[in-house]
């Protein structure tokens, strides 16, 4: 590398102007405007079907259609779908709450995305926890670990401290960069995140693999998944399997709602619901947490 | 802009607001000019012949980002599909830094193409899309049909990795 800069900041600015010093030939844009409506009426050939594959919404992107107006009736009818199918929920909730959503329970899901290792987890819970379906939260891979992106609010109390028990879990402030959530406050020594009531915060789970899994450790430092990958979902797993994680709401420094946890998961690779970019299926992880009485 | 793309006019429009945007993500992710400009010839092609609704600019341009990264992706994937990536990608390379070598300021950035280089391009996309054109994690979820937090996922390891070049470090 010719030239090394400490800050990561001076390396964004300059990246952007990089960016900017890289133009086509002068002339490149007009003779485009130009050409391009002719290459177009003279295309007679057909993009390969593979070239479809990168997501759905791209196969719509190159499907030839006749240009369109939106009309405000496909939007009342839209609207009136809408109207009927928030009917149908509101009726329907109980039965929903019913499934799996009780409380002291929370149920997460998770997948790994392009058998990268990463993962997404929604989590509910009333007073504790999470709250929010956009609450998603990802795993990937690091040096010599796992680690999850997750966001959490809790909803009692002035902090909530949540407290991973196993010496192969800790918990981390996500990267300070993204100023739009509020970095939630860790406690080295106890291995706590605490994080104020009422507010969205982000943070980081890491999950230890296991040294001596040379494949394994192998596959995380090449940084891109390739490897054995199931092999690495499933000891984050094991290491993620019967480890409690307790949730505790203070006010005034004291605990007013405590729960404990037994985190369980399992996961299989048959979810086509769960296609990304490759459009291979991918592990679909279910990361449940039980109440411990 | 318009509701949607009418002739010519509007078709001139798109390219005078975007096509340096979409010139530039296709050369962040290709890091070859000619194929820059081939995945550019192929994007506006399809948007010429679509006659896709755009509700406003963002519309468009989201559609034109999500076009060209899919392109890039594919047009990557076609080049390893036929066993030529090794001979090909080092073409590339070696056309990449002469072009590099053509710019205003080239040597000043030279260390910004030995950074990127060693991102993924799933991280690069992330990477110019955020701090390039601006755009929000959210926004970038849309136009990149992933998550808002895989992207920030990605966001924290372009991060994580372009720092530890910078400082000299394995990447």
């Amino acid at each position: 590398m010719s030239k090394k800069r400490t800050s990561t900041r001076d390396f964004y600015e300059d990246y952007r102007r990089a960016l900017m010093e890289i133009k086509p030939d002068p002339d490149f844009f007009d003779r485009m405007i130009e050409e391009i409506p002719k290459l177009a009426e003279n295309r007679t050939w057909e993009e390969p079907e593979e070239w479809n594959e990168s997501s759905e919404q791209f196969q719509s992107d190159i499907e030839p259609a006749k240009y369109k107006v939106i009309k405000p009736k496909k939007w009342l009818a839209v609207a009136a779908c809408f109207v009927v199918l928030v009917g149908l929920g509101v009726a329907l909730f109980p039965h929903i709450e019913n499934f799996g959503l009780k409380n002291d329970l929370v149920i997460t899901e998770a997948y790994a995305e392009n058998n990268k290792q990463l993962m997404a987890f929604n989590l509910y819970h009333e007073g504790l926890g999470y709250d929010n379906e956009d609450y998603t939260s990802n795993i990937l891979w690091g040096e010599k670990y796992f680690s999850f992106n997750f966001l959490c609010q809790g909803t009692e109390g002035d902090y909530v401290v949540y407290r991973f028990e196993s010496p192969d879990i800790s918990v981390v402030p996500e990267d300070p960069e993204f100023k739009s959530f509020i970095i939630p406050e860790r406690d080295d020594r106890t291995n706590e995140l605490k994080l104020p009531v009422n507010e969205p915060v982000r943070g980081m789970l890491l999950v230890k693999i296991d040294p001596k899994n040379e494949a394994l450790v192998r596959s995380l430092e090449s940084g891109y998944g390739e490897g054995d990958e199931a092999s690495i979902t499933n000891d984050a797993l094991k290491t993620i399997n019967g480890t409690n994680l307790t949730i505790s709401c203070y006010e005034n420094g004291e605990v007013i709602k405590e729960n404990t946890f037994i985190m369980t998961c399992d996961y299989n690779y048959t979810d086509q619901d769960v296609i990304h970019e490759v459009g291979t299926p991918e592990p679909t992880v279910l990361v449940s947490l039980e109440r411990v009485e | 802009m318009r509701d949607s793309l009418h002739g010519k006019e509007d078709f001139a429009y798109a390219i005078d607001s975007y096509g340096s945007s979409v010139y530039r993500l296709a050369y962040s992710l290709l890091r070859s000019r000619q194929n820059a400009e081939d995945i550019y010839q192929e994007v506006f092609t399809n948007l010429y012949t679509s006659s896709k609704e755009f509700e406003n600019d963002y519309h468009l341009k989201s559609w034109l980002m999500k076009s060209t990264s899919n392109r890039c992706k594919n047009f990557k994937r076609d080049l390893a599909r036929r066993q030529e990536t090794a001979s090909d990608m080092q073409d590339d390379a070696i056309n990449a830094e002469a072009i590099v070598a053509t710019h205003q300021n080239a040597e000043q950035y030279e260390y910004v193409w030995d950074v990127v280089d060693q991102l993924s391009e799933n991280l690069r996309s992330v990477i110019y899309l955020h701090y390039v054109e601006g755009y929000s994690t959210e926004q970038i979820a849309e136009i990149t049909d992933i998550s808002a937090a895989t992207v920030r996922t990605r966001l924290f390891r372009a991060r994580s990795k372009i720092k530890v070049v910078l400082e000299g470090g394995e990447s």
